[in-house]
């Protein structure tokens, strides 16, 4: 009877430690993936200013190739489970997976056709690559993954 | 750095129709009518996706010059009633889910341009558009007229003379055509009302109907004061902030459909307009 009882506290304090530690495991995971996309940012930020500049589109390409180095870990940095906790991701990502899915691939395919672009040393190629990996690639995804900013 | 972010949106123009617009077709763009009126998958104009707030649901109507489904058979003094006077040619008062105390703001002759373009510009599609879904007491429209008597005000746009003349072009079209407020404003009476003219963009926390919308205005702590024009002409020409994010959802509509496609000078009266103090 006794050694019920503590089993009961056992599963009870056992139970919340899991679920504490799963809470906390997500939110590592939504910190990383916060700082993932911040630093995509900055890597496009630093496209613009190159673009605007005239610079040299190496440095472009080079943006675009960490962009995708990045890209390719999105997928699994949003587990499920991790929908709750101090995030702006929307639900859909977890009830569409392969609608997420592939809007990570094709913002990928956009920043590899911008890689292509600025190494082919055309500006112009590459301002337009950036504007659709921007607005497709990053923007199409803000869209319908995650909650409007304010 | 102005210099430099005025070459490359002049590259990025190459993607986009700019110079040398028609009135009527710069305030189509800018009314921002296909970011509620069309949907996916369509043909533009032909009815929205639905429009889910708390009250229920609306249901963007078709605009195309379809007669029997969309506006084919209104007169151009019709198209005036509903966009100044917030009417249906029938009589009955519309919703203020259709921002038309702002388009009230605006001058006759651009409301008669943006019919002219909306009359021959557009196509024809036969699609009904469904009535509005919305709960007790909201679903009566006789309510609308309690709150005209309310709220329904519209002041036309003056000019500031100690301003110049793309200050002031910028200023019309945030407060006219552009209905920035709607959403950048905090609305009065929890969001029953309208936008609040004496805090005007100074952003929505989210009210009982309406959701957030972030500051506007130059103040450079709470509002936008800290951009350059250049960073304010990416935003509104690409959507990308100065910190290199791409915003989504209804703002990503807005460049997309209403500040993308608009010619570079006009963007750069909203900017003037935008980044200069109050």
């Amino acid at each position: 009877m006794r050694l019920s009882r503590y089993a009961v506290i056992f599963a009870v304090v056992a139970g919340s430690t899991l679920s504490a530690g799963s809470i906390l495991a997500a939110d590592g995971v939504i910190a990383k993936r916060q700082a993932d996309m911040k630093a995509m940012g900055k890597e496009m930020s630093g496209i613009k200013d190159t673009l605007a500049a005239k610079g040299d589109l190496a440095k472009v390409q080079a943006h675009a190739e960490t962009i995708r180095k990045i890209m390719v870990e999105v997928p699994a940095l949003f587990p499920a489970g991790s929908d709750a906790g101090p995030t702006d991701a929307l639900p859909a990502i977890w009830t569409d997976q392969a609608g997420f899915d592939s809007a990570v691939k094709r913002a990928d395919g956009l920043a590899d056709a911008l890689a292509t672009a600025a190494g082919s040393g055309e500006t112009a190629a590459a301002t337009a690559a950036f504007a659709a990996l921007g607005k497709n690639g990053c923007g199409g995804c803000h869209q319908t993954y995650r909650k409007p900013q304010g | 750095m102005r210099l430099a972010c005025a070459i490359l949106l002049a590259a990025l123009g190459l993607a986009w129709p700019a110079a040398g617009m028609e009135r009527g077709e710069l305030l189509f763009h800018l009314g921002g009518c296909q970011s509620c009126h069309s949907r996916e998958g369509a043909p533009p104009l032909a009815g929205g996706a639905p429009l889910v707030t708390p009250l229920g649901t609306f249901h963007p109507p078709n605009i195309t010059p379809d007669p029997a489904t969309g506006i084919g058979n209104w007169s151009e003094d019709d198209f005036l009633r509903a966009m100044a006077e917030g009417i249906a040619p029938d009589g009955s008062p519309y919703y203020p889910s259709f921002p038309f105390a702002s388009y009230a703001r605006m001058t006759r002759d651009d409301l008669r341009a943006l019919w002219a373009y909306l009359r021959n510009e557009v196509a024809p599609t036969e699609r009904p558009s469904p009535p509005h879904e919305l709960m007790f007491p909201f679903s009566v429209r006789t309510g609308l007229w309690a709150w005209r008597w309310l709220f329904f005000d519209p002041v036309p746009i003056e000019p500031d003379p100690a301003r110049d003349a793309a200050w002031n072009e910028g200023a019309y079209l945030v407060r006219g055509p552009g209905h920035c407020a709607e959403c950048h404003s905090p609305r009065t009476f929890w969001g029953f009302g309208v936008p609040d003219p004496g805090q005007e963009l100074a952003g929505n926390p989210g009210d009982l109907i309406t959701g957030r919308a972030p500051a506007i205005t130059p103040d450079p702590e709470h509002g936008i004061g800290k951009w350059s024009p250049g960073d304010l002409d990416m935003f509104l020409s690409l959507g990308m902030t100065p910190e290199g994010d791409f915003v989504g959802g209804e703002m990503a509509k807005v460049v997309e459909n209403a500040t993308g496609p608009i010619p570079e000078q006009t963007r750069a009266a909203i900017v003037s307009f935008l980044l200069t103090p109050r």
